[in-house]
């Protein structure tokens, strides 16, 4: 696009140069057979008589005037010409621009809906950024949740531990009641002796002592039984401590192995969004300096308005001259007519020619008046 | 609503650009290639504010403003002229025909702007 533009600039500045060219060489030409002429058709040099007698037309006059009508009416068509295309060529290259200006405010909207991570698509969609700091949280609330739980695993294991070491005592009471059960069994074996000792008198007393060992046997059996079944529990016991310490060690490693990897991509997103928001800023930079290049051109473009109308204006002086030219080279017997129809169209042509519609000699900006 | 700007102007590389200006800020801008082609669109609809140029064919800039003063929905709306003619003996008439602005050419885009946003928000 830019090529174009510029393209096009160069080649409105060729048909400007060439057009002013052959216009300038108009005026000079008709202002040189102007002069020439009234010696042409025998008028008298009052100032400079002996001018008169020697005729200092070199080309012949008619011939000159016929080459000047030609050139002028040839130079209409060439001015019309010139001006169409140079609106042509303007209204392109000003679609050019704003084309231009269009496209880098969408880049511009474009980027900062990526940056904002907003893309219409939903009013409630997330921003990446929002993404990841809503996984953040979550993530934080989630490894505290697992630190509670590692801390209230550790008390867990704590207790069976101190329910292990209650175990053992349990156990050594029992040793004191299989103990206190020997003593027993071995008490009522000597009355079972003594009883049998004393014959019939202690019949009944043996009755006793076999009650009683056959009670201490029971107490030792089930002594036994819960010795067993309090070993076992232990043994429960020191597994499942052994499972929740696991279980806690796992849990803390993974989330917070976990939650450093989140740790470092947010990290990385937080240096991406500062790295977008500040090419977004240069790009906004960019386009408000394109925005002024575009004014500027919009400005300086409307040069083909002012030009237009100088030309316009360079055209009605030169049918101007054409008109005189044609005067100026009627027969001699129209000598009278001709010179006031001359000077009441002289006196015209300097009013309508007098004011020029372009003022201005440069493209700075108008002025503005408000009434 | 946006606002309803109409731009008279001969020179079709202006009205495009005046379009391009105030369309950019979010106005609706009509177009008209001279002063009896804005007068029919003025009297079709009702604009804002309007824009023109004073050199072109048919009826001028002058002419234009004084033929919109006299219609009832033209009385007191914002019309600029919008010109190369800077004499103050132009400005003058421009004032008594009852422009309410003279912008001299070529306008800066920001400027033309700023006077249009102060005389029609």
């Amino acid at each position: 696009m830019l090529t174009m533009v510029l393209v096009l600039a160069a080649g409105i500045w060729g048909r400007l140069d060439v057009l002013l060219s052959v216009l300038l060489s108009l005026v000079q030409l008709a202002a040189i057979v102007c002069w020439w002429l009234p010696k042409e058709v025998g008028v008298s040099d009052q100032e400079n008589p002996a001018a008169s007698s020697q005729p200092l037309q070199v080309v012949p006059v008619p011939d000159c005037v016929d080459f000047i009508h030609e050139q002028i009416s040839q130079s209409k068509g060439e001015v019309a010409r010139v001006q169409a295309l140079i609106e042509d060529a303007v209204v392109t290259l000003a679609n050019s621009f704003s084309g231009l200006s269009r496209e880098a405010a969408a880049q511009l909207e474009l980027a900062e809906s990526l940056a904002k991570g907003d893309l219409g698509m939903d009013a409630h969609a997330l921003s990446f950024t929002g993404f990841v700091t809503e996984i953040a949280a979550a993530m934080s609330g989630f490894v505290e949740k697992t630190v509670d739980n590692s801390r209230l695993a550790m008390l867990l294991v704590e207790q069976m531990e101190s329910m292990g070491k209650e175990m053992l005592d349990v156990i050594r009471l029992l040793d004191e009641i299989h103990s206190i059960t020997n003593q027993t069994n071995m008490l009522a074996l000597n009355a079972s002796i003594e009883a049998a000792r004393a014959g019939e008198l202690g019949r009944g007393f043996a009755v006793v002592a076999d009650e009683v060992r056959h009670l201490s046997g029971r107490t030792s059996s089930f002594s036994e039984q819960i010795r067993d079944l309090i070993n076992r529990v232990n043994g429960s016991v020191a597994h499942a401590e052994g499972l929740i310490n696991q279980l806690a060690s796992q849990d803390m490693i993974f989330t917070l192995q976990a939650k450093q990897r989140l740790d470092e991509t947010s990290a990385r997103i937080r240096d991406m969004d500062a790295l977008m928001a500040e090419s977004v800023g240069r790009l906004r930079h960019g386009v408000g300096l394109l925005s002024d290049h575009v004014g500027d051109a919009v400005r300086s473009l409307q040069f083909q308005d002012m030009v237009s109308q100088l030309i316009a204006h360079v055209g009605k002086r030169l049918y101007g001259i054409e008109e005189m030219m044609e005067l100026n080279s009627r027969p001699a017997q129209e000598q009278e007519e001709w010179a006031s129809t001359v000077a009441g169209r002289l006196a015209e042509l300097r009013q309508a020619l007098s004011s020029n519609p372009v003022a201005q000699g440069r493209m700075e900006s108008g002025s503005i008046d408000l009434f | 609503m946006p606002k309803k700007v109409l731009t008279v102007d001969d020179s079709a590389s202006i009205r495009q650009m005046v379009t391009f200006t105030l369309k950019s800020a979010g106005y609706e801008v009509v177009e008209a290639m001279d002063g009896n082609g804005g007068l029919a669109r003025a009297q079709a609809e009702n604009f804002d504010l309007i824009l023109t140029d004073q050199n072109m064919p048919g009826m001028d800039g002058l002419n234009l403003i004084r033929a919109l003063r006299k219609l009832p929905a033209y009385g007191s709306t914002p019309i600029l002229m919008l010109t190369t003619e800077s004499s103050d003996q132009m400005k003058s008439l421009g004032r008594a025909a009852g422009a309410t602005g003279w912008l001299v050419k070529p306008f800066d885009p920001q400027k033309l702007l700023d006077v249009v946003k102060r005389l029609v928000g």
